[in-house]
Formats: C-alpha cells, sequence, structure tokens
C-alpha cells in the first residue's frame, strides 16, 4: 500500500487553509478516484449508489480537510472511509432518495455486461463475487487493492483474527462459485 | 501430513496474513505432493489478479464537478444528482465558448477573436499554454516579499486542471529568487460570460504559502479572448507574510479554451420559457402536466425528429446519451444517429437549454416514452387507422 499512497503527492497548509481544500481534493480526487470507483463497483452493484459513495467519501475527505485534518495517508483514508460506507450500504442508500430527477428507476438493473469488465474472467469472478456477503466482498477487494490483511482489519473494525477468518472463507467460496477447487483424491 | 481443506484454507490465509512457520511448512509439504492442491492454489491466485484488475471505467463527470463544487466551499454538496452538476458542467464550459464584456483594468474583448496586436508589438514575456487555457503576456511581473519574479526561467511548469468547467485553472510554477513561485488562476463562468473569480500567487518564502486575490478578473464574454493590461493587489489572509504583493501583466491575452472533455453545445438557443431556470422541482417541468411541451409528442419522436421540432420551436436541446449501460454519460450537441429518448428528465440546463435522455436502442433503459393520457389528442406517432372505405 505505501508504494501506491505515492501516487498522489498533496501538501496543504497548515489546518486546512480553506483556499487549499479544492485543489488538495481534486488532486486526490484525480489520483484516486477511478481505482475507488472499481472497488466500490465491486461490492455495491447498483451504479448509481456506488456514485452516491463514492461522492460521499470524498465530501467526507472535504470536511475532514476543513476541520484541518489532512490524513497522512490520503489513500488508504479513502478506502477506509468507502469500505465503512459501503459495508453499512443500507444506512446509505438513503443518499440516493435524494437524487434529483430520476424519473425512471434503474437501479434495479446492474449491468450484466459493463462493457469495461472485459474478459470471461472477470465478469465471472464479478458475479461470483456478487454471491458473498458485503463485508467479505469488502475484505477481498481491500486486499485486492494492495492493503494487508491487519490494515483490512483496521479498515473494517475488526480483529485481526476474525477478519483472517473472513477473507479466508471468502476466498474459498469464491474459489467455489468460480468452478471449485480441482477433484481432490 | 494434512488434509486437502486444511491445506486450501492455509493457502487462502496465506495470501494475506503471514502463517506459523509449521503452518507454512505442513502446506508447502502437501502441496508439493498434491497437484489438484497445487492446481487449486494457482486458480485462488489467479482469482486474487482479477479481482485486482477489475475496473469498471471512467466515473462520470458529474461525480468530479460535484466534489468540485463541495470543496470550493459552495457548501458541503451532498449528492446534487448527475443532472444538477452536469447543468454546472453545461454552463461553464458555455461560459469557456462563448461571447463579450469587460475585462476589469482591461480592454474589451473583441467577439471576432482575441485582440493579439498588443503583443504583437513587442516579445512576449510569457506565453503559457495548457489544453484549455492560454496566457501571453508582453510585459509579467509579481511582487512578493520583498523580490520580483518576472518568470524569466524556460523551467515554468504549467499546468491546467481541465475539471469540468466548475473548476477550471491555470497554475504555473517556477524557481526564481532562490525560491519557489507559483502563479494560479481560477475560472469561472455564467451563461454570458466568463472570467477569473480567483488569483494566488506565492508569498515569496522560502516555505512559499498562498497570497489571495479574490473578485472578478479577466471577464470577457462567452468565446472571447481577454485582452489587456492588469495590476491585482493580493492580500495576506493566512498571516503567512509577504505583502505588499501584487501581479502585473501588459498587453496580456487570456483565454479560456474549448475542453474536449465535454462537449455543450456552443452558444445559442433561446430560454425555454416559462420555466425557472437550473432545476425545476420535478412535477413542473416543460413536459410535465400543464408544461409547454406536455402534449407536444417530442418525447414520443426520434431524437432526429426531436431536434428539429424544438429547432423550429426556437428551443436549445443538449443532448445527453447514457453510454456503457448508464454508467458514463456523455454530452452531445445533436443526437447520435439510431438512438431513443429515454423517460430521464427532460430537464432544464443552466443556461436554460433542455437536457434530454438519449440511449442506444439496445440498453435496458430504452423504453419508449409514454405519450401523456391527459393530453387532448392522440399520440402523433402513432399511425391512425386507415379510414373506414
Amino acid at each position: 500500500m505505501t508504494e501506491r499512497e505515492g501516487v498522489a503527492t498533496v501538501t496543504i497548509g497548515a489546518a486546512g487553509r480553506s483556499s487549499d481544500v479544492a485543489p488538495a481534493v481534486l488532486s486526490l480526487y484525480n489520483a484516486h478516484h477511478r481505482e475507488l470507483a472499481s472497488f466500490i463497483r465491486g461490492i455495491e452493484r447498483d451504479p448509481a449508489f456506488a456514485e452516491d459513495i463514492l461522492s460521499e467519501t470524498f465530501l467526507r475527505l472535504i470536511e475532514e480537510i476543513r476541520r484541518g485534518r489532512m490524513p497522512d495517508q490520503p489513500r488508504a483514508w479513502l478506502y477506509r472511509v468507502a469500505a465503512n460506507l459501503v459495508v453499512d450500504g443500507g444506512r446509505h442508500r438513503s443518499v440516493a432518495g435524494r437524487v434529483l430527477g430520476r424519473l425512471v428507476d434503474h437501479r434495479t438493473e446492474p449491468p450484466p455486461d459493463d462493457t469495461f469488465l472485459r474478459g470471461e474472467l472477470r465478469r465471472e469472478v464479478w458475479v461470483a463475487l456478487g454471491t458473498l456477503p458485503r463485508d467479505a466482498r469488502t475484505a477481498l477487494l481491500l486486499a485486492a487493492h494492495g492493503f494487508t490483511g491487519r490494515e483490512v482489519a483496521e479498515a473494517l473494525g475488526r480483529t485481526e483474527l476474525a477478519t483472517r477468518s473472513l477473507i479466508c472463507r471468502a476466498r474459498l467460496r469464491l474459489r467455489e462459485q468460480l468452478g471449485g477447487p480441482e477433484a481432490l483424491t | 501430513m494434512i488434509d486437502h481443506a486444511t491445506a486450501r484454507t492455509s493457502f487462502a490465509t496465506s495470501l494475506d496474513f503471514d502463517l506459523e512457520p509449521a503452518e507454512r511448512a505442513a502446506l508447502d509439504d502437501h502441496l508439493d505432493g498434491c497437484p489438484a492442491c497445487r492446481a487449486d492454489v494457482a486458480a485462488m491466485r489467479a482469482d486474487a489478479a482479477v479481482l485486482r484488475d477489475l475496473d469498471f471505467g471512467p466515473v462520470p463527470a458529474a461525480v468530479r464537478a460535484n466534489i468540485a463544487i463541495a470543496a470550493e466551499g459552495h457548501g458541503r454538496g451532498g449528492p446534487l444528482g448527475r443532472w444538477l452538476a452536469i447543468g454546472a458542467v453545461g454552463a461553464l464550459l458555455l461560459a469557456a465558448l462563448g461571447g463579450g464584456a469587460l475585462g476589469v483594468g482591461g480592454r474589451p474583448g473583441s467577439t471576432a477573436g482575441p485582440d493579439v496586436t498588443a503583443a504583437a508589438a513587442a516579445p512576449n514575456q510569457i506565453a503559457w499554454k495548457t489544453d484549455v487555457v492560454a496566457l501571453t503576456a508582453r510585459e509579467f511581473s509579481i511582487t512578493a516579499g520583498g523580490k520580483t519574479f518576472r518568470a524569466a526561467t524556460p523551467k515554468v511548469q504549467i499546468h491546467s486542471d481541465p475539471g469540468d468547467a466548475t473548476y477550471r485553472t491555470l497554475e504555473a510554477t517556477w524557481e526564481e529568487n532562490g525560491v519557489e513561485m507559483r502563479l494560479n488562476l481560477y475560472f469561472g463562468g455564467d451563461a454570458s460570460s466568463w472570467w477569473v473569480d480567483q488569483v494566488r500567487i506565492y508569498n515569496g518564502a522560502a516555505e512559499g504559502g498562498w497570497l489571495y486575490a479574490k473578485g472578478t478578473f479577466f471577464k470577457a464574454a462567452l468565446g472571447d479572448a481577454w485582452t489587456g493590461d492588469l495590476d491585482v493587489a493580493v492580500t495576506d489572509v493566512d498571516g503567512i507574510g509577504g505583502t505588499p504583493a501584487s501581479i502585473h501583466l501588459a498587453g496580456a491575452t487570456l483565454q479560456s479554451l474549448p475542453s474536449t472533455d465535454a462537449n455543450d453545445p456552443a452558444g445559442g438557443g433561446i430560454k425555454v420559457p416559462p420555466i425557472a431556470p437550473v432545476i425545476q422541482p420535478l412535477g413542473s417541468g416543460p413536459f410535465d402536466p400543464g408544461g409547454t411541451l406536455h402534449c407536444s409528442g417530442i418525447l414520443q419522436m426520434t431524437p432526429g425528429d426531436a431536434q428539429a421540432t424544438l429547432d423550429k420551436m426556437g428551443i436549445a436541446v443538449s443532448w445527453r446519451y447514457y453510454t456503457q449501460n448508464d454508467s458514463f454519460i456523455e454530452s452531445r450537441t445533436g443526437p447520435p444517429s439510431g438512438t431513443v429518448i429515454i423517460a430521464d428528465g427532460p430537464f432544464i440546463g443552466s443556461n436554460g437549454q433542455l437536457l434530454i435522455a438519449i440511449v442506444d436502442p439496445t440498453s435496458p433503459l430504452a423504453k419508449p416514452v409514454p405519450f401523456p393520457a391527459d393530453c387532448p389528442r392522440s399520440d402523433p406517432n402513432v399511425t391512425p387507422p386507415p379510414p373506414a372505405p
């Protein structure tokens, strides 16, 4: 994770001067929004809600910076916040109720053949991922995005032991969904 | 010797956590003698790699616009919605594309294009250009921290955040007088003009900090370059020192160039009467009951026919093309052929144009917009039955 922290070099004045907030936030947005969006979409199947969670994550960053608390490791901070928002998805679904102008409710139509899920294996993995509980999906994807087991545990607010079990079961379950272990003799 | 299930569990754990040496050794022993488990381990590694590579493509520009608005201090923002954000994007893109006003401290811009006469009379001291902004000046200097900075170095780093027009910038950074100097311009705009609403420079100290000038600078009409002379005094809002400080430009031309990130239609169009501008409450749009276009049948037409009809009515329209199964929205001046109108909106953009959503006919969103049942005439697109013989 530390090597990817270097993706965004953001400096901000002491105590989060309000005039420095926008450049700092947008710099971090530019550096991390796409990977963060994919992380969220791996867990939250509905593109509109995923979009709201992405927005909410950066809005919280804005608030944090305005309070003079620029995260030491912004990428990790963004993932932690997004993970918590997405795990607690039900509460934040109320966000979508405030979205203006949605006369057609297409939230129930997740894209089964998203252009960007190129390749059959990726599509299969994405579908299999959807069969896992939300916290298991989150843990797997945090790990996939470079977080260590300990960091996943911290992000999810669980003990390391519980997280170890969670991720292990998730990996095994995912493999089973994708065809299971080879015939074992 | 551990069994298959234990080996699989140990391996799944080992991808994220360190195993105890004894557990590691047992796993390795098992894998050495078990081709099936080795295959399974390889498959789990492949699963992890695929998870790493999942990518769902670009994020709609509206998300960034929303965040930019919130970050600039216009409220927390919240989920403004795609259309509101896109409206803001459209307004500022239009601001970058259209027409004519007096710049503060400068000469009026020319509707025929940038006035480069002054700049041509002498070599420009600076000529900075990015994909979205161009600035030239015959004279340029910054005074800060008791020093004068002229950007007299070829090593000026020029950058723009193209933003979504809610956050277009021109940012210059260079070393001079033994310190780093920066000049940032932040652009704003509305349906008729564009301008710079904030100028920042570094204070000339070894650890540079920002000095600010907020207001309306370089104002010009849509599509025009600003030309003229400008002296801006900046203030030390954060108490970091360096004042008095100012920026001096003479014989300058500043242009906000059209962005390729999104393409709102440039200029023109008659505002749709009598609807409230920008975001009208749901149910009060032009196609809602009581709206001027409610019974027009336009939403039941092909986009091309709808465009022609709206053109005849003098109503500007900007198409919102949902692509990639609604995961991305493109702004189009004309509807791509073969697309169909869907019932997401329409809304009124911030410059008064209609924003009509369209998709490819194969999209799951491609559902015909029903003709309003309360309209006095039938759907104009339904072929009437043949007359009785």
